[in-house]
């Protein structure tokens, strides 16, 4: 009896570490890669792209990264495919995180634009943020069959993709797809770590997944928006060098001398009558 | 140039109401709604506008030269029509990378070299002047050089083709003029030779 009681003793009771909740985050953003500093007005110009497009995709640069290298070539596959399908996308290049410094704003990616030979370049960035939380199951972390077998902490991965597409020369965006995922699931204390990471790839399959769908609208929606004229920023050259959006325009300069040549031809009529 | 020229004024009215109403994208020359049957829009979209500084400056040019040349309304729809008809035309057989086409200038074009020859039977010299800067204004069009032309590609093939229109419009209103003309001085023939005739049937009688 004396064993059992000593036995019992030894599996439910521990020097249990009773952590509170706990989140961690990888993040790459596209916001403090382009604007650096503080957002200033800046003066728009109109995107005036020329077909076929030649379009460059890159990771938005952050320290750390928050995706190996596998998943990154994954990402990459994703937004190419998305825009290899088109007839008005010629070339597609891969740029390696490497070429873009953190932080490096416009200057940043126009030089590299300029290396790489695109006009366009899709940044894909991520942002992917996990909790961890104690539950009611927790008070059985005191034993220490609780911390090895209990599944007593809520994990919760939320994880977002974004790929926005930049006009280099303009700097105008000229579309987002955004592509997220939520899972959660529970964990005993001694595998949170691992479930952890297991979700984390969970969840940007997910958001890859939700990506491609979004990402496949939002480039079709982007000719046929440009075309019926709701984005009055971007105008689209065709190969013949011709705008979709075509238009004839009266100049003042134009309309000014045109205006004092009949007026010369009538006002001396009146006179001489 | 005393009478008010109804129908320049009623279509400058058309321009600003799709532009105040919203209602341009209905209006604008579509390829894609165009092969779908509405073909309204082979007129209609010259009258839509992509800015309220496009349409201002193409409004002002119609009112000006439409006041100049509106002198047989009859005539004048007819010139606006079928430079509309033509000028869409050419851009759904001869351009099929254009999506979408607004603006008044093709017909702006007709009407500048339909009033070229207007001037011309008063003042040749400023008329050869109009002439020149509709060239100058082409060229520079040509170059890729054009104000208030932000987010559109401004096509100067469509110009020339209005001012085309223009001239035939031109050359029609000469042609009607000597047949009235013509007509006049036959009338004018006849009634002489029927006064003769009277005259010389009076002197009989009373022989």
């Amino acid at each position: 009896m004396r064993r059992f009681i000593v036995l019992a003793l030894v599996l439910l009771s521990g020097c249990t570490f009773f952590e509170g909740p706990q989140h961690r985050r990888y993040r790459s953003s596209l916001v403090e890669y382009l604007y650096p500093g503080e957002i200033h007005a800046q003066e728009t110009r109109p995107a005036q792209l020329q077909l076929p497009l030649k379009i460059g995709i890159a990771f938005v640069p952050a320290e750390p990264q928050p995706l190996d290298p596998q998943q990154e070539e994954r990402l990459l596959e994703i937004v190419r495919k998305s825009f290899a399908s088109r007839d008005w996308v010629g070339e597609i290049q891969l740029i390696p995180s490497s070429y873009l410094h953190p932080r490096g704003g416009f200057d940043d990616l126009e030089q590299v634009a300029r290396l790489m030979n695109v006009d366009v370049v899709a940044l894909v960035s991520v942002d992917q943020i996990q909790y961890n939380d104690p539950t009611l199951l927790s008070i059985l972390y005191v034993s220490v069959v609780g911390q090895y077998v209990l599944p007593g902490d809520r994990n919760d991965t939320r994880t977002l993709i974004d790929v926005a597409a930049v006009d280099v020369q303009s700097h105008a965006f000229l579309l987002r797809a955004p592509g997220s995922s939520r899972i959660s699931g529970m964990a005993a204390p001694v595998d949170v770590e691992r479930r952890l990471r297991h979700k984390s790839d969970e969840g940007l399959r997910l958001a890859m997944l939700d990506l491609t769908k979004n990402l496949d609208t939002a480039v079709v929606s982007l000719k046929t928006s440009v075309a019926e004229g709701r984005r009055r920023d971007i105008d689209i050259i065709s190969r013949k060098g011709v705008s979709f959006r075509a238009g004839g325009a009266m100049d003042p300069v134009s309309l000014v001398l045109m205006l004092i040549v009949i007026a010369a031809a009538f006002v001396p009529m009146r006179r001489a009558r | 140039m005393n009478r008010i020229p109804w129908l320049t004024v009623t279509m400058a009215s058309l321009s600003a109401l799709l532009a105040g109403a919203s209602l341009g994208g209905y209006a604008q020359y579509d390829r894609a709604a165009l092969l779908r049957g509405e073909v309204w829009r082979l007129v209609t979209g010259h009258f839509a506008h992509w800015s309220f500084a496009h349409l201002a400056w193409d409004v002002l040019a119609f009112l000006i030269l439409g006041a100049l040349c509106e002198r047989r309304r009859w005539l004048f729809a007819s010139v606006i029509l079928g430079t509309a008809l033509i000028v869409s035309m050419f851009l759904f057989f001869c351009c099929p990378e254009v999506a979408m086409y607004r603006g008044l200038s093709s017909i702006d074009s007709a009407l500048w070299m339909w009033g070229v020859f207007i001037i011309g039977e008063r003042h040749v010299s400023l008329a050869l002047t109009m002439l020149a800067l509709f060239i100058a204004k082409v060229m520079v069009e040509s170059f890729g050089v054009a104000l208030f032309a932000d987010g559109f590609t401004i096509l100067p093939v469509l110009h020339l083709l209005g001012a085309l229109a223009g001239f035939c419009g031109s050359i029609a209103e000469h042609k009607i003029a000597h047949f009235s003309d013509a007509t006049l001085h036959s009338d004018g023939q006849r009634d002489r030779v029927r006064r003769r005739r009277d005259e010389s049937a009076v002197v009989g009688g009373a022989v």
